[in-house]
């Protein structure tokens, strides 16, 4: 059966994909109070004391791409290990659990979902509502099988995500014979919004399928280094770093992706200065890489198991922005974890290098004074999360203004606990 | 109520300055930032460094920042900013240099301070209303062979040496010792007493001496310094109308600040002498009294 004409089914890779504003939401989620998160273009970093949710901030993008691939459920699960302590203590009990999006330029468009936990999962057909500039377009009751359009029209629904309609929902409802003889009856102006909110979130799902999130402690480096890499085909990194290898030779013999080979080799060159080749050994299954150091006499290496920790970690960061194709969210927790300073000072001018090429966010969590000040030309792509704020994160210049700010080194502010801490002042 | 805040350049002064002087004034609020690094560890003025900024640089920075219009407004501002340092062993022989350094700095942090002329003629009001800076001599320790009770704190529970520091005839803030056992011993770099560097004028390297019973010095500023900064009995500190010019000029400040003391302890702090270098303030100050 032919899904009807009105109906826009492709999949969200087939759509260009282009960078859209998109604001990140929740609410009472985990250590998350209020957050309303635009993420910028380029390279930008989150800071705030310990225990204030810097983490599972980065997170929030991973989230929602997984819930509108798997679900909810699937979402936390892997984001949050299961559904136990997820609501915000501080917050009222009467605020439900939610995440949302904001998204659009000319035209603004706004995702809501609540999360309601019951019999220790989250519960199935959550409260969900997609807006265009205000307006309730597509909404579902928390509980109900059948989503509600333009207020009157009512389509069953399953379990999926409204948010995610573009992948999942129109294209399953074309295929019901139950729902067609509705969608028939539905007016022209309905069905063309239909059509509209589906590729808006076509383009939505797109921009959130192109974010990964990876943190340095979740990086299996001792079993990467003593083990290798199994064997893979992969082409992006994966969140533990355990494909490194590989992924990294893959790219090289890859001539569409050569040029992610090439950065991060490049990068690495400049971080450390002797580094001089590499090369890929495989035995049975498992890759290993090898490592030569311009001081060494021609043709000696070193495995890499005899490397540094600074050294892989710096690889790994590289190897995860590289991963981003064009138009992708890059987030990387502890940024700072065993590099030297000067090491950090290049990872960050690489990588906004790489932003400004490909069009790329990144987005890093430190308590670094050093990741600090490399925000001095442009304090506003610095977030900062402290624990009273109605809204996180804050750019640093809504606290306070460039000219004071161009006066400091911002790490020594942040050191001083001027933002981005404790404040020993508030009881 | 006031609240004032402190600018220290040490964590036992971070930790505890605030405290001892909310004792003194109760009706009032002191809060103190994570400590800055000292800027008079070095004989001064600092020589430039072509990439890094000097210390006193940033002290000056930091002490103009509170009030600059720029800062974030979600927090309470200050009503004044008390700027501490020690003098230390390398400018003892002239403190006015340390004066001398941070005025400059300051102006010349001001001259080139973004802002509108009516902004920044407001921030320099500011200063010379709100911001003081006053320096501890040779080092706050030296207060605590002033006061017996503090001494029994940063030596608990016992100094394992007698102490020979003469209080009867010697100023802490000209703080000299005439103990052979203590200055002519060998020198030992694994012990914090015995290691390179002068000992003579060194209050807490003294402090560390009373402390070892042979086997490494127990006084840490962290613990037994807070304990016996926190609990200093400034009025007993300033008895000597003549003695403890320095820390009377703090005091005195404080008084013109916040409002008189109560009378038994404003007479011992009132009647002595200050330091001219911090008090009275000068005509054409910078700050309260620079």
């Amino acid at each position: 059966m032919q899904p009807h004409r009105w109906l826009d089914t492709r999949q969200a890779s087939d759509y260009p994909r282009y960078m859209i504003p998109l604001t990140y939401r929740a609410r009472a989620l985990g250590p998350l109070r209020v957050v309303d998160w635009a993420i910028p273009a380029g390279v930008s970093v989150v800071v705030g004391p310990n225990r204030v949710g810097k983490s599972t901030l980065l997170r929030l993008p991973e989230l929602i791409k997984i819930a509108f691939e798997d679900g909810l459920n699937e979402a936390i699960k892997t984001v949050f290990d299961g559904v136990s302590h997820l609501r915000n203590l501080a917050m009222p009990a009467s605020t439900p659990i939610s995440l949302g999006l904001l998204w659009g330029a000319d035209i603004e468009w706004e995702w809501d979902v609540d999360i309601t936990i019951g019999g220790g999962e989250i519960a199935s057909f959550p409260r969900e509502c997609l807006r265009e500039e205000g307006h309730l377009m597509i909404s579902r009751e928390f509980g109900s099988k059948e989503i509600e359009i333009e207020g009157q029209w009512r389509l069953p629904m399953n379990n999926k995500l409204i948010g995610s309609l573009a992948r999942y929902a129109l294209t399953d409802l074309a295929m019901q014979e139950m729902a067609l003889p509705s969608i028939e009856r539905f007016p022209p102006e309905v069905r063309e919004s239909m059509e509209r909110a589906s590729r808006v979130a076509a383009v939505l799902f797109a921009n959130l399928k192109a974010s990964s999130s990876y943190r340095t402690y979740h990086y299996e480096i001792n079993p990467l280094l003593r083990f290798g890499s199994h064997h893979s085909s992969a082409l992006n990194l994966m969140a533990n770093g355990e494909n490194v290898f590989p992924l990294l030779r893959n790219w090289r013999d890859r001539p569409d992706l050569e040029e992610r080979y090439e950065f991060v080799l490049a990068t690495m060159r400049e971080i450390f200065p002797h580094f001089g080749r590499v090369g890929f050994e495989q035995a049975g299954q498992t890759v290993t890489m090898t490592v030569s150091d311009r001081r060494w006499p021609e043709g000696k290496h070193i495995p890499i198991a005899r490397e540094s920790t600074g050294f892989i970690t710096a690889l790994l960061h590289l190897c995860a922005v590289a991963s981003a194709g064009h138009h992708g969210l890059v987030t990387l927790d502890e940024v700072e974890t065993s590099l030297h300073p000067r090491a950090i000072r290049v990872l960050i001018e690489a990588m906004r290098r790489r932003a400004a090429s490909h069009d790329l966010r990144i987005v890093l969590a430190t308590q670094s004074e050093t990741v600090l000040d490399q925000f001095r030309d442009d304090p506003s792509r610095v977030f900062v999360l402290e624990p009273k704020q109605e809204r996180s994160p804050q750019a640093l210049t809504e606290l306070f203004s460039p000219e004071y700010l161009s006066q400091f080194s911002l790490g020594d502010l942040f050191a001083h606990l001027e933002f981005g801490g404790d404040d020993p002042t508030d009881p | 109520m006031a609240l004032v805040q402190l600018i220290t350049t040490g964590v036992m002064e971070e930790r505890a300055l605030g405290r001892s002087l909310q004792r003194l004034f109760p009706d009032h609020e002191f809060i103190s930032k994570p400590h800055l690094d000292g800027f008079t560890s070095a004989p001064l003025p600092p020589q430039p460094h072509p990439r890094v900024p000097a210390n006193l640089d940033k002290f000056a920075a930091t002490l103009i920042g509170v009030f600059d219009p720029g800062n974030r407004r979600d927090r309470p501002r200050p009503d004044f900013l008390l700027g501490i340092d020690d003098v230390e062993l390398f400018n003892v022989d002239d403190p006015g240099r340390i004066m001398t350094a941070l005025r400059q700095t300051l102006e010349r942090r001001l001259a080139e301070w973004p802002g509108n002329a009516r902004s920044i003629d407001r921030l320099r009001l500011e200063l010379r209303e709100k911001v003081s800076f006053h320096v501890m001599a040779p080092m706050t320790e030296a207060y605590f062979f002033a006061d017996p009770a503090a001494l029994d704190r940063s030596t608990a529970p016992a100094p394992d040496r007698a102490n020979r520091f003469n209080l009867a005839t010697c100023d802490v803030e000209a703080f000299e010792i005439d103990d052979p056992d203590y200055l002519d011993a060998t020198t030992d770099p694994a012990c914090r007493w015995r290691k390179a560097g002068p000992r003579q004028g060194h209050p807490k390297r003294y402090l560390c001496y009373l402390t070892d019973p042979g086997t490494g010095a127990r006084y840490r500023e962290s613990d037994h310094g807070v304990r016996a900064l926190a609990e200093l009995e400034w009025p007993t500190v300033a008895s000597d109308a003549q003695r403890a010019r320095f820390a009377r000029s703090l005091l005195a400040d404080l008084i013109e600040m916040l409002g008189p003391l109560t009378e038994p302890v404003a007479e011992a702090i009132t009647t002595g002498e200050t330091h001219p270098l911090t008090w009275p303030p000068p005509p054409d100050r910078v700050l309260r009294n620079l």
